[in-house]
């Protein structure tokens, strides 16, 4: 991995960025979403997108999958294969179930 | 789209969608979202059939290929669900005095199997923030990456759009702060090791 980062020249300065960006309306500057334990919107957005790129180094990983991993694999491929059997009335019944699920959780 | 589905979902794809989702476990423990051992398999599942039935931000095949929306769908459905637990969760803690270590320390014994204190996430959020911001200010270009990162842009299209870096810079700024992960207290890494053992 390459780190060999050398002083700015003034090219991508802040302002610049700054003035570019249209917040989304859930982040606000010192909107806390843990008013007890102080944890800001910013730092959970800011840590869950350090783990996003985290993951997706790890996906471009080449090495071979593991046992626990071929068999996700399999049997991701075994439920993508049912799904694709799936007759339309069974489709939309599907449809529902997990419309359903997805109310039950909020 | 469907025959692009088909093409795409290969054994390779899967594995990568696979690995990437394992990577949000953590995150989603640590705001006590309920995980499995299963969970990562799980979540690139829904993400799959939500292509199939046409739910969800649809998919379109040349925009992207199927592993970046795959990990977009993963890194949404995670999000709103670490937020929302954020968001509805809140408890009352006897806070005593002491850093972070001391907190730490106090709380791991107490934790429920598999589950992560609020305390211990939100002294975890802000161990993994203030190493980030300790990137030098010198350094914009990885400035202004964490800039969008913490107002919620994380894709590469989307940043190197919103900032004009190229795709070398982009890329070398993003090294230099994944880098980062090096600087992280090995017991912060020993905690997250030990929940992910106690859920297998």
């Amino acid at each position: 991995m390459s780190d060999d980062w050398s002083p700015p020249t003034g090219e991508y300065e802040r302002p610049r960025i700054l003035a570019s960006l249209e917040v989304t309306s859930e982040v606000a500057e010192g909107d806390c979403i843990d008013p007890v334990l102080g944890v800001s919107e910013r730092d959970l957005r800011l840590v869950d997108a350090f783990y996003h790129h985290l993951g997706v180094e790890a996906s471009e990983d080449p090495s071979p999958p593991t046992a626990e991993e071929q068999e996700s694999i399999d049997w991701l491929g075994e439920q993508f294969a049912k799904l694709q059997a799936m007759t339309p009335e069974e489709l939309d019944a599907l449809r529902e179930e997990r419309a359903r699920a997805r109310r039950w959780r909020r | 789209m469907l025959h692009a589905l088909a093409e795409q979902n290969t054994p390779e794809v899967r594995k990568q969608a696979r690995r990437y989702a394992e990577q949000r476990i953590p995150l989603l423990r640590g705001a006590c979202v309920p995980v499995s051992k299963q969970t990562p398999r799980d979540l690139v599942d829904d993400a799959i059939t939500d292509i199939f039935l046409g739910d969800g931000d649809p998919w379109d095949p040349n925009q992207c290929d199927l592993l970046t929306h795959l990990r977009g769908a993963i890194l949404k459905r995670t999000w709103l669900e670490i937020r929302h637990r954020k968001l509805v969760r809140y408890s009352p803690f006897d806070l005593a005095e002491g850093d972070v270590e001391t907190v730490l320390a106090r709380e791991r014994p107490h934790a429920s199997r598999g589950d992560i204190s609020p305390i211990v996430f939100a002294s975890m959020i802000e161990l993994v923030a203030t190493e980030l911001r300790k990137i030098e200010t010198r350094d914009g270009p990885a400035q202004v990456i964490l800039e969008c990162w913490q107002v919620g842009f994380v894709e590469r299209r989307e940043v190197m759009l919103l900032t004009g870096l190229d795709d070398e810079t982009y890329k070398l700024a993003r090294e230099r702060i994944l880098l980062r992960k090096k600087y992280l207290p090995p017991r912060l890494v020993a905690i997250v090791e030990d929940l992910l053992d106690r859920s297998a």
